[in-house]
């Protein structure tokens, strides 16, 4: 296709747009990334015998952690889905973020079932997950 | 004049959820933001293992700690346990309300593991202090003098136990005023010349959680209060329901699936229907989008604002009830009345305005000031006009009257309420009169202060009461006293008995107020007050040495760990600081509660293993000085 020869106004305009949108997007992503950083630090403190033990006998513990979660996801909530692929990073982080809340259930529900197969699968998912993410990563 | 030397004077907003505070500066009314940036501050304290919180920190963690976040104080301020609302209202909250010593509503907390006991009055003045120092902070002085806004139905020992909060703060507090009266003051109407001479104004004021409608009328710096009603639990939080309700019907008839009994859902879906009715406020349509919202299922919706108002319409409705009974109860005509205030964020919604308008025959509303800041504007110009300050634009407003609210009076013995001061009346004010014994040989007499417009006792408010005895039998109508009421300019009342018959001056001043606090309670609040501060700023330090090892600490495993720079350390050396590393940050992560001399100890002793050997490195490579230690820890 060609695209008539912009006039200087025009082609003005076109520079500021993309240079806002590139912006506006970049500042999108940035808000996502932080938060997947932060489930990565979360996810690490709920994989530690320690955390695993003060969510089973103290109930403030499970709630601080579960509030953390659901800080993150309401920070995800807010990111308006504008372009595709911001919604779809916004979706994988979301995802990944409700898949620790599970843990966090399974961990403070199964006090006798450690080893029940829901649990453990559930987290070899999350395992896979996060390999996948680093590979992507690299 | 009374602001004079100490500071400028403020105004402050003391809302049920939210407070905020104005200053005069400039020659025009700033509203101070705080530490975290907002205007507004929640009316939130929170006490936790460690420490104290107020305002945004508070509200932030209430999640964790529901039981010991404290909100809503306005709601018991001044009021007894057993009063209908306090009954109702305890059985909203997370926290527990007990009555206290002569049904005082108190309100228990566990702080530092410890069970404690705060009444409405020192929890209202902790976000006192916190108003107080957000101003401070970005005045840079010390504030001494306060005016503060409470609501035009509060009663007697309401307006004294808010007072009496300011005094816990710290604060002079130099007027108590109707916060309808700080809305109207701060859009100047008391200064807009009329033909008619009275002006007649509608307040209408919707919160988050409150709905408040005032109709006062004014002349010459005068206000009355001619009417008040609303609903003392109607606002912004409900219109959020109405869309929550909406969405979890459009999930179940879209994916088949109730997600009304999943808490973290709802909360999700709240959160981003409050967001999306602020949006419907300026724009047509907005878009709701939460990625696995339950069980994995993406949650995508659309709303209108015609939907919105629809859902809504009803409650916006009945908004508009309590100003055509205002206006009834004031007995103005809705065509009379010059203007209308906003005050409130829910008055931002579009359809609220408009049903207004209608309401007023079209009438331009005023709307110019940010309705979350109206009240606190206007309590900041009165706070500056009390303290002196020349404000040219508002020469012919000297000092704005305020009237009291309601009928005082004593009771007789056939029961009936005698009115001494009349309502309406400009305070400050005193009102004299002769009363008689009833009974013959009567050697006691019984005083009931009431407030209230009913001609019964029983049906008005009972503030307080006192007794003379002594004097000697005698036929009824022999003993006379003297009976004054006297009312200072906050609104706060006095009475008073002279023996007349016994030529001796045998007076008694109504200070028992049941729900009222003592002058020795006020004091030991205050000293209270000021160990807590202490207390907050003791962790404040805590916070920051404990911060400062830690960043050293993570900081110096980096150098060491980065292959130029720890290159340069002998082995043996970088062996005893690596060990000396991840023992603090060991200790670090078990002793998170120790003591600020135990971090100070640890940060010398680490600093001790460490600096030699970063400065020899350094020194070494000739690109640092001898405070190498202090450079390294800003690498950050």
């Amino acid at each position: 296709k060609h695209h008539p020869i912009p006039t200087q106004p025009a082609a003005a305009a076109v520079k500021i747009q993309s240079a806002y949108r590139s912006h506006f997007i970049r500042t999108l992503v940035k808000k996502i990334s932080a938060v997947n950083s932060e489930a990565t630090r979360l996810e690490r403190l709920i994989q530690r015998q320690e955390t695993v033990d003060a969510i089973r006998t103290n109930d403030r513990e499970r709630i601080k952690v579960n509030e953390a979660l659901m800080g993150l996801l309401l920070r995800l909530d807010e990111v308006p889905g504008v372009d595709p692929t911001v919604r779809e990073l916004r979706r994988r982080v979301s995802h990944r973020v409700v898949g620790l809340q599970e843990i966090l259930d399974a961990v403070s529900d199964a006090k006798v079932d450690y080893f029940g197969c829901g649990f453990l699968r559930s987290w070899d998912e999350v395992l896979e997950k996060i390999e996948e993410d680093v590979c992507r990563e690299r | 004049m009374a602001g004079k030397g100490q500071g400028p004077a403020i105004g402050i907003d003391l809302g049920t959820t939210y407070s905020c505070v104005a200053v005069w500066q400039h020659n025009r009314v700033e509203i101070i933001a705080n530490d975290q940036g907002n205007r507004t501050t929640p009316s939130y304290v929170a006490f936790t293992d460690t420490e104290r919180l107020t305002g945004d920190a508070a509200k932030n963690q209430v999640a964790v700690n529901a039981t010991n976040t404290i909100f809503d104080a306005k709601r018991l301020i001044g009021r007894r346990y057993n009063d209908a609302t306090v009954q109702s209202d305890t059985k909203l909250w997370p926290f527990k309300v007990t009555p206290g010593q002569d049904d005082k509503p108190m309100i228990g907390v566990t702080y530092k593991y410890e069970e404690k006991q705060f009444s409405a009055e020192e929890i209202s003045s902790m976000v006192l202090v916190k108003m107080r120092e957000i101003a401070e902070d970005y005045l840079g002085t010390t504030i001494k003098n306060a005016v503060i806004t409470v609501p035009a139905y509060f009663n007697n020992s309401q307006r004294q136990a808010t007072k009496d909060a300011g005094a816990i703060a710290g604060l002079h507090v130099m007027r108590i005023i109707n916060e309808p009266t700080a809305a109207a003051i701060a859009y100047g109407l008391d200064n807009k010349t009329s033909s008619t001479g009275e002006k007649k104004v509608l307040i209408f004021d919707l919160g988050g959680g409150t709905f408040d409608v005032s109709v006062l009328t004014m002349e010459e710096g005068k206000f009355e209060v001619k009417a008040t009603g609303g609903d003392t639990h109607l606002g912004g939080e409900d219109f959020d329901d109405r869309m929550v309700n909406h969405f979890v019907q459009e999930f179940k008839k879209k994916h088949k699936k109730d997600i009304s009994g999943n808490p973290r859902a709802l909360r999700r879906l709240r959160t981003s229907c409050e967001r999306a009715k602020r949006t419907l406020s300026s724009t047509a349509q907005t878009t709701i989008e939460i990625d696995a919202l339950y069980e994995g299922i993406d949650f995508f919706s659309r709303v209108t604002r015609a939907r919105f108002e629809e859902l809504n319409i009803d409650l916006f409705r009945k908004c508009m009830e309590p100003v055509e009974e205002c206006l009834k109860d004031a007995k103005i005509d809705k065509s009379d009345v010059n203007e209308v205030v906003l005050v409130g964020g829910s008055t931002r919604i579009p359809k609220v305005r408009q049903l207004l308008q209608d309401f007023f025959n079209g009438k331009e509303l005023c709307k110019s000031i940010n309705p979350d800041e109206a009240v606190a504007y206007g309590a900041g110009v009165q706070a500056a006009i009390l303290s002196g300050e020349r404000i040219e634009k508002m020469q012919d407003l000297v000092l704005v009257l305020d009237v009291t609210p309601l009928s005082l009076g004593l009771n007789d013995s056939r029961g009936v309420t005698k009115v001494f001061i009349p309502k309406n009346t400009t305070i400050p004010t005193k009102k004299e009169q002769v009363r008689q014994t009833s009974k013959d040989n009567q050697t006691g007499a019984l005083f009931r202060v009431y407030e209230g417009e009913s001609t019964l006792s029983k049906d008005n408010n009972l503030l307080g009461q006192f007794t003379v005895t002594g004097f000697p039998p005698a036929p009824k109508g022999v003993q006379k006293f003297n009976v004054c009421f006297d009312i200072d300019e906050n609104g706060i009342l006095k009475v008073s008995a002279v023996d007349k018959t016994m030529g001796q001056m045998q007076k008694i001043t109504i200070t028992d107020d049941k729900c009222r606090l003592s002058k020795e309670e006020i004091e030991k609040m205050v000293q209270e007050a000021a160990k807590f501060k202490l207390e907050d700023e003791e962790q404040k330090k805590k916070d920051e040495v404990k911060n400062m090892l830690e960043n050293y600490a993570y900081n110096m495993r980096n150098v060491i760990n980065n292959e130029k720079t720890g290159a340069k350390i002998p082995p043996a050396n970088k062996r005893k600081i690596e060990v000396a590393l991840e023992q603090a940050i060991q200790w670090l992560d078990e002793n998170q509660l120790a003591e600020r001399e135990e971090f100070e100890d640890k940060m010398k002793e680490l600093e001790g293993i460490c600096n030699p050997s970063i400065a020899k490195m350094y020194h070494g490579s000739g690109s640092g000085g001898s405070d190498a230690g202090h450079n390294i820890a800003e690498l950050d």
